[in-house]
């Protein structure tokens, strides 16, 4: 066991805790049942205190692949493995994740717990609709397998650690003719045009996402670049990271006029048209630059939601305008279709419609102005990402969530009833009664 | 860099075993890695991996070293003989010097079982590469953990007269004293110098290289144990260790 200072990835919240990072199943079922308090913990890919906790199981010591169906393209693996680590293994194979979010970092325990979604959410859905079968580690310390035509099998997705440890997932796979992707980027005028390319590209592509420029105003407002693509034959390797070994002032990144630049010049250099790209480039721009959350110095905050698909205009756009008056950009702003899907997970924050992240620097303005965005969503029947954000109040958050918390605490009195599993997340969220310490 | 055909290994759900197995199956040096192990389930699952991940063959024998089923283990080493038996097994539970219970159990994990062993394997007619894992601890007692001490001074003892009976026999024997490792077993004892597991591991494999039959890892603990064994009584009894 050690102690350490533990940070969510925007680094806006960070805390000292208890670490045991258990290499048996033996040591992991020996901390949980003499634990009173604890939380199972990824690689702390979730923005804000989804992952933090006063005494934390870290998992990534439990990364073993335990089973694999070439036929079936089925593969069990623990649950600390991380998509970086498994995918040469997949590619050699010629198969890739059926469902993967925009960065290899995460461990599959955490793909689990967040039940994350990528680029073909359009097409797929979140990360349920990719695993067939679980491995929980109960908070009584006892070990049982879910499998998905279990009912208690999508309680595990989406309830971030708060009710069961995931030892290992079985995960459907999908087979790739190749390692390379023909991408197709549009630039785009408006938002109004940039949601018609992308209902227009999903429905002939199977991975789409559009980059939004929230520097621009008046008719350009959400102009941006919608990017589709397809796994084609033919190989290509994957990159190497790169370290950013700085932190930039705060005050550059929160300054207006640096991230209107940025915008403004990503948005004319990148050329548009068709090229091939790589698994890295296409899936994972971020992680080419791994560190880069340490440019932003003091830390951001990462705010993402969905609205349904009537809203999406409306609520995009009042988001920008917000921001804009904060004078407060962003340059991570994703753009993102989501579909229906046939599984739920406890928390999803996905609903037919669109999602919408963006990366707010983090400045005394911050705190007002996602209390303003948390008012427009909630106008718009939309939903926070939990495993995004850190500034949620019981409040909103109840508004957003009622059934789902409702459902969450007949579960966690089923799964847990001495709530052991425990995060500061779920304490500032009301979620679990007691206190942050 | 040598390699085997097929390899025994005890203990590779603990630090260094686990080491030691991922070097072996990483480099290929086997083609074929059978663990010796009494949690069967979670050896099994590492077993996996190694097969998973390097395309060796792996196997999972059930044995526990306090009451080793020596029928079981014999059929085994007749079916399909090692080339090379790496026994890094041991325990050093909270220590009562005046404990004979405790003592006894300690002997059967440390010392007792590694005697079965070796000799199942030779009655078997084992040939080639033998590794004991000792410690450091064998070489001058402390109170603190005298019966691991006594344990592992045994072991050293036992390892060293197996290397001369080996050297008419094709048995080549490796005894291996580290120093303190960073694993779960040394989790309690708080010093700054802990030898990561994975180099602990490599040491061992270029010893096999080299064909050496006594190695401190690290090798400044030679010289330190050079020192300590040299002190008088009086003075060794004082030191705080
Ligand atoms: C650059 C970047 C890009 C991203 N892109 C996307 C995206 O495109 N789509 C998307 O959906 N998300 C995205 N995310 C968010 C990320 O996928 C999630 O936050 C994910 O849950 C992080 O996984 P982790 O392994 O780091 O877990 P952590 O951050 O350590 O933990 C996240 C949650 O999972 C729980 N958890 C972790 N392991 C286990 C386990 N074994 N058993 C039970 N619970 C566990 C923790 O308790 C915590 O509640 C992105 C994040 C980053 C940093
Ligand atoms: N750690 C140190 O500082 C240090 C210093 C000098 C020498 N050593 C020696 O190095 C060797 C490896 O130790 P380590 O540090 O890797 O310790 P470890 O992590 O505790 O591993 C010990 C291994 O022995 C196994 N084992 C324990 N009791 C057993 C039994 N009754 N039957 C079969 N297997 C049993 C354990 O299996 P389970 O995990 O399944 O219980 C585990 O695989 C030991 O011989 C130790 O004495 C260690």
């Amino acid at each position: 066991m050690r102690e350490e200072v533990v940070c969510g990835f925007s680094r806006s919240r960070c805390r000292k805790a208890r670490i045991i990072k258990p290499a048996s199943w033996g040591e992991a079922v020996r901390a949980v049942r003499e634990a009173d308090v604890i939380l199972p913990a990824g690689n702390h890919y979730s923005y804000g205190d989804s992952s933090l906790n006063r005494i934390l199981l870290d998992m990534r010591g439990l990364k073993r692949i335990l089973h694999w169906d070439d036929e079936q393209d089925l593969l069990t693996v623990e649950a600390g493995m991380t998509l970086a680590e498994l995918l040469p293994w997949l590619l050699n194979r010629g198969r890739f994740y059926l469902i993967t979010p925009g960065t290899k970092g995460i461990t599959l325990g955490g793909a689990v717990a967040s039940n994350v979604h990528g680029k073909d959410h359009h097409v797929h859905g979140s990360f349920i609709h990719s695993v067939e079968a679980l491995t929980i580690l109960h908070a009584d310390g006892s070990i049982r397998t879910y499998t998905k035509r279990d009912r208690a099998f999508t309680h595990f997705f989406a309830s971030y650690g708060l009710l069961g440890i995931i030892l290992t997932v079985t995960l459907r796979v999908k087979r790739i003719p190749g390692t390379r992707i023909l991408a197709e980027h549009v630039k785009t005028r408006n938002l109004r045009e940039t949601l018609r390319i992308l209902y227009r590209m999903e429905a002939s592509l199977p991975y789409t996402v559009a980059w939004i420029d929230t520097s621009a105003r008046g008719t350009a407002l959400g102009r941006g670049i919608v990017m589709g693509g397809r796994f084609i034959p033919g190989r290509l390797p994957l990159k190497r990271v790169k370290r950013v070994p700085f932190s930039l002032p705060g005050w550059v990144m929160a300054s207006e006029r640096f991230m209107r630049f940025a915008n403004r010049a990503y948005y004319a250099l990148q050329p548009a048209g068709r090229r091939v790209e790589s698994v890295d480039s296409f899936f994972y721009p971020l992680d080419a630059l791994r560190d880069w959350n340490r440019v932003y110095g003091r830390g951001f905050v990462q705010y993402q939601f969905s609205v349904p698909r009537a809203h999406a205009e409306a609520a995009v756009s009042r988001v920008i305008k917000t921001m804009q008056e904060y004078h407060l950009l962003s340059f991570v702003s994703v753009l993102k279709t989501t579909g229906r899907e046939r599984l739920r997970g406890v928390f999803d924050f996905t609903q037919p419609g669109v999602s919408f992240a963006v990366d707010i620097p983090l400045t005394n303005r911050t705190g007002r102005l996602v209390e303003e965005l948390d008012r427009i969503i909630l106008k718009h029947a939309g939903r926070v990402y939990l495993t995004k954000d850190s500034l949620l109040t019981p409040e909103v958050f109840k508004r957003m969530y009622s059934r789902e918390t409702a459902r969450f605490k007949r579960l966690k009195k089923t799964y847990d009833p001495t709530h052991k599993l425990v995060s500061d997340q779920a304490l500032r969220l009301g979620l679990i009664r007691g206190e942050r310490v | 860099m040598r390699r085997w055909e097929h390899a025994w290994l005890t203990g590779a759900t603990g630090g260094l075993g686990k080491s030691i197995a991922y070097q072996l199956a990483r480099e290929k040096r086997v083609r074929q890695l059978t663990l010796l192990s009494h949690t069967p389930g979670e050896a099994e699952r590492t077993a996996k991996d190694l097969a998973y991940r390097y395309g060796i063959q792996t196997r999972v024998i059930s044995f526990n070293a306090e009451k080793p089923r020596v029928k079981a283990l014999r059929d085994a080493a007749r079916k399909d003989m090692p080339s090379l038996v790496i026994l890094t097994h041991g325990i050093m539970p909270p220590e009562d010097l005046l404990d004979p219970r405790l003592a006894e159990r300690i002997c059967r994990v440390n010392t007792l079982s590694m005697i079965t062993l070796t000799s199942i394997l030779t009655k078997e007619g084992f040939k080639g590469d033998l590794v004991f894992v000792s410690s450091v601890a064998a070489l001058r007692a402390k109170q603190r953990n005298a019966l691991y001490g006594m344990s592992k001074a045994a072991l050293t003892h036992y390892a060293e007269a197996v290397r001369q009976y080996g050297r008419q026999h094709g048995v080549h024997v490796l005894e291996v004293r580290p120093g303190i490792l960073k694993t779960r077993m040394s989790e309690h004892v708080s010093v700054p110098l802990k030898e990561p597991p994975q180099r602990a591991a490599r040491h061992i494999l270029t010893a096999l290289d080299k064909r050496k039959h006594v190695l401190y890892t690290p090798g400044w603990w030679y010289y330190t144990m050079l020192i300590l064994r040299s002190l008088p009584a009086r003075v060794y009894d004082r030191m705080k260790l």
